[in-house]
């Protein structure tokens, strides 16, 4: 007949040995160290924000500082920042729209008409106001320039005139 | 826009922007070549944007940029 002790023993043992086969199937579960839920992922909004209307903002304009939250916000755009730091030129597509990041490039931005998106150069990494009024400055000029017939010269001036004043304005409602 | 289309139109803003005057064939290959204008923000004038225009097919880009 087995001693008390003994049977202790084994029924110990028996635990352990459970608990460690539990703990290695959720290592093996947990391989991706990355759960589906944390990953953000650029999404359009359906919704107008009213708080931006009542800041005096067009619904035009709400829109375009929203999808700049997305981009903002997305997974896609932390792999341009990871590759600013490495100064590697990157490009992803985010909701449709073309971003590179153009290591030598000497400018904030560059707008791509034809490619319905735009480059972000070296010189909008200089301030982190820099790199959001260049994203809206980007996505202004984008939505609303009237530019592919020809530019003018009172065009151009107009056009740049708003773009520099919604991205400034815009900003400071942006994070 | 093909990415060679693409990558032309990237070398001339990278070009353009270190040097407006440089002479910069338009990237769709009209036989011309781009021309350049600052336009100036006037709440900062050292901000302005770089018009890349071709005048004889209308192509154009744009620079965002400090005089910093």
């Amino acid at each position: 007949m087995m001693r008390p002790s003994s049977f202790l023993y084994l029924l110990i043992v028996f635990f352990v040995s459970a608990c460690s086969h539990i703990k290695q199937e959720r290592l093996v579960e947990g391989a991706d160290p990355i759960p589906p839920a944390s990953v953000s992922v650029a999404t359009k909004s359906n919704t107008i924000d009213d708080g931006l209307l009542s800041l005096g903002f067009s619904e035009v304009e709400v829109e375009i500082i929203q999808e700049a939250r997305g981009i903002i916000l997305s997974a896609q755009f932390a792999n341009l920042l990871t590759a600013q730091k490495d100064g590697e030129p990157a490009m992803e597509i985010i909701n449709g729209r073309l971003i590179q990041y153009e290591p030598g490039l000497p400018a904030s931005g560059m707008t791509m008409f034809g490619e319905n998106g735009f480059l972000i150069g070296r010189e909008a990494f200089e301030s982190l106001q820099e790199l959001d009024r260049t994203i809206l400055h980007e996505l202004y000029r984008l939505r609303n320039s009237t530019s592919s017939g020809g530019v003018s010269g009172a065009l151009a001036t107009q056009e740049t005139e708003e773009a520099f004043n919604f991205a400034m304005r815009a900003e400071q409602v942006l994070r | 826009m093909d990415d060679e289309l693409m990558q032309k139109w990237i070398d001339a803003g990278i070009r353009l922007a270190e040097n407006p005057d440089e002479k910069v064939s338009c990237p769709c290959g009209c036989d011309s070549f781009l021309s350049t204008e600052d336009v100036r923000d006037s709440n900062d004038s050292s901000q302005f944007e770089r018009y890349m225009i071709c005048k004889v097919c209308d192509a154009s880009n744009v620079l965002r940029m400090s005089d910093d």
